[in-house]
């Protein structure tokens, strides 16, 4: 009885430490990431950005469920040679948690949040990279508004219709959890976790299911890169396929080995797969002006 | 520093000299190529056993590497250039090697303070009760290990290799597979992509050293024999060194009869596959990389260059060099070596070509005072293996001391505990002092412009 007290005051004392962990990584701090908290509508918001201004759209790096923008910060120093990098973290994750008494937002809620905090950082157009639910937040802001969006990197899209059940994403997760045991991102799961709260994260992802991406696919008019790691198993390469065909303008990308969080385990490979992708992006956007 | 994956052989060059480097990198001697105490603490009684149980305990400490069919199936490939990647240090570096194996090259490598990744490993995989001198048995019974190394990647080139002039002990019981990578694996692409930054120099080691085998299929080949002391001539027809070797090891043939070679591929442990060739091109000129390729045939040639450029460096530094370290196959500690202002020569191994090697450097340069030699032994008399007295002339051009650095001349070449005692020995040779300033890229291409060409080393800039 007293052990288990003791390790559950131990657990309280160390969910608390992970609460309160500074929302960017003190080697990414070190390379000159800086971060900012603003009030974007109802919700206080946190963004990091690249050190360099650099010319051209921004690129903005979008978590997917449960880990926040910390995932992204290495992407973002990879990119940050040649791009302008804003990472927000979506309100109610990361450095945007919010108090569990706030309302659990809808996907379609989060893109509009998003698109709040565009207006908020003077962001007109910008081309967006998601992982994971990320992908369904920036699928619904592509839809709701088309003008703010050059183009999209869809990474490990969720949620693969053909298993639309949480039993069958949680074993996914874990599978493709030990592909990537190497270089895990659960610690930094377990601080997003604590920050978001688990009801939260629960919440989310139960609408997280219910959101159907593919039905937004049809609507996007950005040119988008769908993005699969051959190693991911939680968006198996025929659901991707599909995803792509339904896309006006999509294109399929495969990279192999990689897996589904690979912006967080193969940031630098997957930053310059990818690049050619924004480079054209950018081109069009300057052809456009 | 953590043990190489399964799949990975800790007595082979390639893994060897990725430690070697790494703990050079890391600031730290190269004391323990079997990274386990336990065997560095068991190996001095091996020493003391009898010759034959001396042998077969060499033989047993490799098989102990070895994989089984069943782990050959589903090598992990990633995991294991993940673990050559991370054990270097995580940070920037102004150029990176990639390539061919060579003991000059990690020198060069530990003066600048940059990694190498290796093209080629050893897989070996137990087999036992195998016949060394029997080539049409080792390759009909490679080809199921063949297959599933085939199979684990498709990026992969499989060079089944048999070589029982060397190799005869751990032939045994095992069966040696070299792989090379066609493609790089996702892990050194990530590697160096996060460690060499734009304007940063990728250096191909690019060794032409080529060796007739039998193909197998299409990314698959046999080679029996390899580079040392017998020549190709005598692996394929035999001669007298040959029938005289077999004689000694009580062997009823008098030639070998290995499968007719039917192409010239590069060979199985220095040479480089030049289909990543492409790749590397690519990827340089994406992230705005300087790509240079050092191109030799002779592994050994590359070593003539790096005495060079050491003498050089340390000039530079306000030394005038008078110690000469000679490294042999997989001892060497690079970071004793500079902390000890000696300049390193490298040879392959401790054959007579070798030996010649060493005598043309030696004729060639002002005596040294000190020179220390390292010997490796592999448990086998082989045709073309140099003599202790042959090594003893060479030490003897040093004006002061020339010395086997933990040798035990006695049991040469079944001294195991060489591997225990080269550096313990080394490191007491001189006074241990802070290293010069790290090599620039510039001043390591400048010499390797200015002496390449006397000793058959290109330095090709691609863009």
């Amino acid at each position: 009885m007293a052990a288990a007290m003791a390790g559950t005051a131990l657990f309280v004392k160390q969910w608390r430490k992970w609460q309160q962990t500074p929302p960017v990584g003190i080697h990414s701090h070190q390379a000159g990431l800086a971060g900012y908290y603003q009030q974007v509508g109802p919700w206080r918001m946190f963004t990091r950005v690249t050190p360099e201004s650099r010319p051209g759209l921004p690129v903005v790096l979008l978590h997917g469920l449960v880990l926040s923008g910390r995932a992204m910060e290495d992407l973002a120093l990879a990119l940050g040679w040649e791009y302008r990098v804003l990472v927000p973290d979506l309100p109610g994750f990361g450095g945007s948690s919010l108090p569990a008494s706030q309302p659990v937002l809808s996907v379609d809620q989060l893109a509009e949040a998003l698109w709040l905090w565009m207006q908020q950082n003077q962001l007109s157009r910008a081309i967006f990279i998601g992982n994971s639910m990320g992908c369904q937040v920036l699928a619904a802001l592509a839809v709701a508004h088309p003008e703010a969006v050059a183009g999209l990197v869809l990474q490990g899209p969720t949620v693969d219709r053909h298993n639309r059940t949480l039993l069958r994403q949680i074993w996914r997760d874990w599978i493709n959890g030990r592909r990537e045991a190497h270089r895990s991102p659960a610690a930094l799961s377990r601080i997003d976790y604590a920050k978001a709260g688990i009801w939260r994260a629960m919440s989310t992802m139960r609408l997280m299911m219910r959101d159907r991406i593919e039905q937004r696919l049809p609507h996007i008019k950005a040119p988008t890169l769908v993005v699969r790691g051959s190693f991911d198993v939680v968006s198996p390469a025929r659901w991707v396929t599909e995803m792509v065909a339904l896309l006006p303008r999509g294109e399929l990308m495969t990279i192999p080995q990689g897996t589904h969080t690979l912006h967080y385990v193969y940031p630098w490979s997957y930053s310059r797969a990818i690049r050619p992708f924004i480079a054209r992006v950018q081109k069009e956007q300057e052809n456009h002006e | 520093m953590s043990k190489p994956p399964k799949g990975v052989a800790r007595f082979d060059s390639s893994a060897a000299m990725v430690m070697a480097l790494s703990n050079a990198l890391h600031q730290r001697p190269f004391s323990s190529p079997s990274q386990s105490p336990t065997l560095d603490r068991m190996l001095p009684a091996l020493n003391l056993l009898p010759e034959r149980v001396r042998e077969w305990g060499y033989a047993l400490g490799g098989m102990a590497e070895g994989i089984t069919l069943s782990q050959a199936q589903q090598l992990d490939i990633e995991g294991i250039a993940r673990w050559v990647a991370s054990q270097y240090p995580q940070q920037q570096y102004q150029a990176a090697f990639v390539g061919s194996s060579n003991g000059a090259m990690v020198h060069l490598a530990a003066a600048m303070g940059v990694p190498w990744l290796p093209q080629t490993f050893l897989c070996p995989v137990r087999s036992l009760h195998n016949d060394p001198d029997d080539a049409q048995k080792g390759m009909a019974d490679g080809k199921p290990i063949t297959d599933a190394l085939l199979a684990a990647s498709p990026h992969l080139a499989v060079h089944h290799m048999q070589d029982p002039n060397q190799d005869r002990l751990m032939l045994d019981q095992m069966s040696y597979f070299r792989l090379k990578h066609r493609k790089l694996p996702l892990e050194y692409h990530e590697f160096l992509l996060s460690a060499l930054p734009p304007g940063g120099t990728l250096v191909i080691n690019h060794c032409t050293q080529q060796w007739p085998a039998t193909r197998t299929s299409d990314r698959s080949f046999y080679q029996f024999g390899a580079v040392g002391g017998a020549t190709e001539q005598e692996y394929f027809s035999g001669g007298p060194r040959v029938m005289e070797y077999l004689a000694r090891n009580g062997v009823e043939r008098e030639k070998w009869e290995p499968p007719a070679p039917d192409v010239t591929v590069p060979e199985a442990e220095w040479g480089f596959d030049a289909h990543l060739m492409a790749e590397l091109k690519k990827l340089a000129n994406s992230q705005n990389w300087k790509l240079v390729e050092l191109r030799y045939e002779n592994p050994e040639a590359l070593s003539f260059v790096t005495a060079e450029i050491y003498r050089d460096w340390y000039l530079s530094a306000g030394v005038i060099a008078s110690r000469l370290v000679v490294d042999n196959f997989l001892l060497m500690d690079p970071w004793t070596t500079m902390q000890q202002y000696a300049i390193p020569f490298w040879l392959t191994f401790c054959t007579e070509p070798s030996a010649s090697s060493l005598q043309r450097y030696l004729e060639r340069q002002p005596r040294f005072r000190n020179i220390d030699l390292l010997l490796f032994s592999h448990g086998t008399e082989s045709i073309g293996m140099a003599s202790i007295e042959r090594w003893q002339q060479l030490l003897n051009y040093a004006t002061d001391e020339g010395a086997f650095i933990g040798v035990d001349t006695e049991r040469f070449p079944r001294d195991f505990a060489t591997l225990s005692r080269f550096d313990e020995e080394l490191k007491q040779r001189a006074p241990l002092l802070p290293p010069p300033e790290p090599l620039t890229t510039e001043t390591f291409l400048a010499g390797v412009q200015r002496y390449g060409e006397k000793f058959q080393v290109e330095c090709l800039l691609h863009n």
